[in-house]
C-alpha cells in the first residue's frame, strides 16, 4: 500500500543552516500523525517541503507515490492552511468559504458553516481584522471541511482558547472517524494531542529523532522514584533518560520497562509512575539542558 | 463512511481548463479588487473631470478647453498596480488551496487577458459615446483620444496597452514574491540602469532620429503592436520568476 | 484515560469492568467504535486496538454490517480470568502496605472481616 507521504534524506538548507536535515520516514494512509518539535526544529519547513510549497536542497520526498512539486495530480488532494496563512487584504471569511470548495473536491458546506458557528466567527468579518485566535480558527474550519485525503494542520491552536482547541480536537476526531484520511498536526503542546495521535514524528533542530507508534512511546518508559540507594540499585544497567534529584530522592525517567519491570521496581518499594508523552519526548530530545539534573519548571515548559 | 486511500485517491490532475477556471474564480470570488473599485474609481475620476471642464466651460464662456486630459493615462497605471497587488496576495492562498504555480500563472493570465478585453471594449464604447454627445459640450475628452479611430481600433489599442501594463505588473509582482523588498530594489535600479543605458546608446549613435522615423511609420496601432513583444516579455519573464517562488506567509 | 498503561488497554478494562459488574450485559450490543473514540477523545485506531483485544479473548465478538456484542458466558470467564491475578494485583500490595505498618495477617484477616464496604 502506497504511504501516503514518504521522504528519503529531504534535506533544506538556507545557506549553512539545515532547517531540514536528511529527513527519512513514512506517513502510513489515514493516521493521525502528530509533527512534534520545539519552535524553531524546522516543522513548519518540513511540512512546506511536504506540500511542494519549499523546494528541498537535497533527498526526496513523495505523496500519495509522488513528488508534490508543482505536481497538480497529487497536490489536489491536499489541504495546508497556517495560522500564519495570507490572504487577500480585502478578503472577508465569506470569500475564503467560497474560494475554498474549488479547490478540495471533498469540500462540505454543511461542515464548514457549522464549524463557523461553532468558533463564533462571522462571514462577514474581514481577515485583516480577525484576532490570532480567530485566524487559527479559519484554518481549522478550512482544515477541516475540505476533507481533502492529505490534510495538515500547522500549530492549528495558537490564539485559541482551551475551550475553542477541545473544540477542534473533538470535531476533528468525530470528523476523521467518519472520514477517515491522513492527517498531520504539529504542534508543541504534547499532551493535549497526546490521545488523538497514532503516531508520532518528532523533529529537533531539523533531524528527525523520533518515528514511533504514540502506543508504543507511551509504554516504553516509566518514573522509578524513590530513596537515592533503591532507586539507583534498581537502575543500574538500564536506560535512563533522565534523572531528578530532590534531597535524598531520585526520580528517573527510566525506557524500556516491562510489566516484569515495573512489578520488580514496587516489590523493591519503589513508586513507579507513567511518564506523560510530553516529558519522555521532552527528555530524549535532551530537554532543556545536558546535566542530569534539571529543575522542575525546566523540565515542564 | 468515505475512505480515501492511496489507491483509491485519483491519480490524475483535473482538467487544465478546470484548474484554471478555478484559479480565475479565486481572484474573482471579491470582484470588487479587480471589477467594482476600478469601475467606481473610473467613473468618479470621470465624473470628476466632467464637472472641472464644465466649470471651465461656463467661467470662459464657451470656449473649448484643451480636449484630450491624459486622464485615461490613470487607468494604464492603475492596471499595473492590480496586476502587482493581485497577484502578491492571492499568490500565497492559492499555493496554500493546492494549486501549481504554473496552473495558477496560467489562470491569472487568462483571467487579466480577459479582463483587459473587457475594459478595452469598455473604453472604446465610452469613447464613442463620448464622440456622439459632443464631449457633452465641454470639450472633455477623456476616453476619445484620438477621434479619428474606430470604435475597433480603439479597441485595439486600449487592449494592447492594457496588456502591456498588466504583464509588467505580472513581472513586477513575481520579482517581489520571490525576492522581496530586495529584489524590488535591484529590479528598479536595474532597470533606470538599462533605460539610461539605451538613450545613451542612442544619443552618442545619434540614432533619435531613426527611433522617431520608425515609430512614425509604424503609426499608434504599429508601435502598440510591437509592445506586444514586451508584454509576451513581460508574461514569461513572470512566470520562470515565480516557478521558483516561495510563498512567504509575513 | 491515564498515562500509566497502554490506553487501547485501558479501554479493554472498562469494558470488561462494565460487563463483570453487570452494566453490559452479555448478548447486548456495545458502542461503536466511532463512538468509544468520541467519548474518550481517543484515536479511533486505538478503539479499534482494545475492542480488537476483546474480540481476542472471545468477550466481544462482531455481528457483520451490526455491531459488536457481549459474548456469551462472557462474564464467567472474565471472572475466572480475574480471580486468577486478583493475587497479584491486590493482595501482593496489600500484604506489603500491611507489612509496612506493622499490620499482622490476624489484624488484618480482622479488618477483612469487619469491612462493611457494599
Amino acid at each position: 500500500m502506497t504511504p501516503a507521504v514518504e521522504a528519503h534524506g529531504l534535506t533544506k538548507r538556507y545557506g549553512p543552516l539545515a532547517a531540514v536535515d536528511d529527513a527519512t520516514f513514512t506517513i502510513a494512509e489515514n493516521t493521525i500523525t502528530g509533527l512534534l518539535g520545539r519552535n524553531g526544529a524546522g516543522k513548519t519547513t518540513l511540512m512546506r517541503l511536504i506540500t511542494g510549497q519549499e523546494f528541498a536542497t537535497r533527498g526526496s520526498v513523495r505523496l500519495f507515490g509522488a513528488p508534490p512539486v508543482e505536481n497538480a495530480a497529487v497536490l489536489q488532494h491536499t489541504c495546508f492552511i497556517s495560522e500564519s496563512q495570507r490572504y487577500p487584504d480585502e478578503f472577508r471569511i465569506k470569500h475564503v468559504l467560497e474560494g475554498a470548495p474549488h479547490f478540495f473536491a471533498n469540500w462540505n458546506t454543511e461542515f464548514a458553516n457549522e464549524l463557523v458557528e461553532e468558533f463564533r466567527l462571522t462571514r462577514k468579518q474581514r481577515i485583516k481584522k480577525l484576532s490570532r485566535g480567530q485566524r487559527s480558527a479559519i484554518g481549522v474550519i478550512v482544515g477541516l471541511a475540505s476533507r481533502a485525503p492529505l490534510t495538515i494542520f500547522d500549530e492549528p491552536y495558537l490564539g485559541l482558547d482551551a475551550v475553542a482547541r477541545q473544540a477542534f480536537y473533538d470535531r476533528l476526531l468525530a470528523d476523521y472517524s467518519e472520514h477517515p484520511r491522513t492527517v498531520i498536526l504539529s504542534t508543541h503542546l504534547i499532551d493535549e494531542v497526546s490521545q488523538l495521535l497514532e503516531h508520532a514524528l518528532v523533529i529537533d533542530a531539523g533531524r528527525i529523532v523520533i518515528d514511533a507508534p504514540v502506543e508504543e512511546l507511551r509504554s516504553s518508559a516509566a518514573t522509578v522514584s524513590g530513596t537515592a540507594e533503591a532507586v539507583e540499585r534498581f537502575i543500574a544497567g538500564r536506560e535512563v533518560a533522565h534523572r531528578e534529584k530532590l534531597g535524598g530522592l531520585i526520580s528517573a525517567t527510566v525506557a524500556a520497562m516491562s510489566e516484569a519491570d515495573r512489578a520488580d521496581a514496587r516489590t523493591a518499594g519503589l513508586e513507579v509512575g507513567p511518564v506523560s508523552l510530553q516529558q519522555l519526548i521532552v527528555r530524549r530530545t535532551g530537554g532543556f539542558s545536558t546535566t542530569s539534573t534539571t529543575t522542575l519548571e525546566e523540565a515542564t515548559a | 463512511m468515505t475512505t480515501l486511500t492511496a489507491d483509491t485517491v485519483p491519480a490524475t490532475a483535473r482538467p487544465l481548463g478546470r484548474r484554471i477556471s478555478t484559479i480565475m474564480l479565486l481572484q474573482l470570488t471579491n470582484p470588487m479588487t479587480l471589477v467594482g473599485w476600478p469601475l467606481m474609481i473610473l467613473g468618479f475620476i470621470y465624473v470628476l473631470n466632467l464637472a472641472i471642464y464644465g466649470l471651465i466651460s461656463t467661467a470662459t464662456d464657451g470656449a473649448s478647453a484643451i480636449g484630450v486630459n491624459g486622464g485615461v493615462g490613470f487607468i494604464w497605471v492603475y492596471t499595473l498596480v492590480m496586476a502587482v497587488q493581485s497577484i502578491n496576495q492571492t499568490f500565497p492562498l492559492a499555493l496554500g488551496f493546492g494549486a501549481t504555480r504554473r496552473d495558477y500563472l496560467l489562470g491569472t493570465g487568462v483571467l487579466f487577458t480577459l479582463l483587459s478585453v473587457g475594459y478595452a471594449a469598455l473604453i472604446a464604447t465610452l469613447a464613442v459615446a463620448e464622440r456622439a454627445v459632443d464631449y457633452w459640450g465641454v470639450g472633455l475628452r477623456f476616453f476619445d483620444t484620438s477621434p479619428d479611430f474606430t470604435w475597433f481600433e480603439l479597441f485595439l489599442g486600449t487592449l494592447l496597452v492594457l496588456l502591456l501594463f498588466a504583464s509588467i505588473g505580472a513581472a513586477t509582482a513575481s520579482v517581489y514574491v520571490r525576492w522581496k523588498a530586495t529584489g524590488m530594489y535591484v529590479f528598479w535600479a536595474g532597470l533606470v540602469v538599462v533605460l539610461v543605458g539605451v538613450g545613451f546608446v542612442l544619443t552618442w549613435t545619434d540614432s533619435w532620429g531613426a527611433v522617431g522615423e520608425f515609430f512614425a511609420t509604424a503609426g499608434v496601432l504599429g508601435t502598440l503592436g510591437w509592445s506586444l513583444v514586451i508584454s509576451a516579455l513581460g508574461a514569461i519573464a513572470a512566470y520562470l520568476i515565480l516557478r521558483r517562488a516561495t510563498p512567504t506567509n509575513t | 484515560m491515564d498515562d500509566s498503561r497502554p490506553i487501547f488497554r485501558q479501554l479493554a478494562e472498562q469494558i470488561e469492568n462494565q460487563i463483570i459488574e453487570g452494566s453490559l450485559a452479555e448478548s447486548e450490543q456495545v458502542p461503536s467504535i466511532n463512538e468509544f473514540a468520541a467519548f474518550h477523545r481517543i484515536n479511533p485506531a486505538t478503539a479499534l486496538k482494545g475492542i480488537t483485544l476483546l474480540v481476542d479473548t472471545e468477550v466481544l465478538y462482531k455481528r457483520r454490517g451490526i455491531g459488536m456484542f457481549v459474548a456469551e458466558g462472557a462474564r464467567g470467564r472474565l471472572i475466572d480470568a480475574r480471580r486468577q491475578t486478583f493475587h497479584d494485583d491486590f493482595i501482593r500490595p496489600l500484604h506489603a502496605e500491611a507489612r509496612a505498618l506493622g499490620i499482622t495477617p490476624e489484624e488484618l484477616a480482622d479488618m477483612i472481616r469487619k469491612d462493611t464496604t457494599p
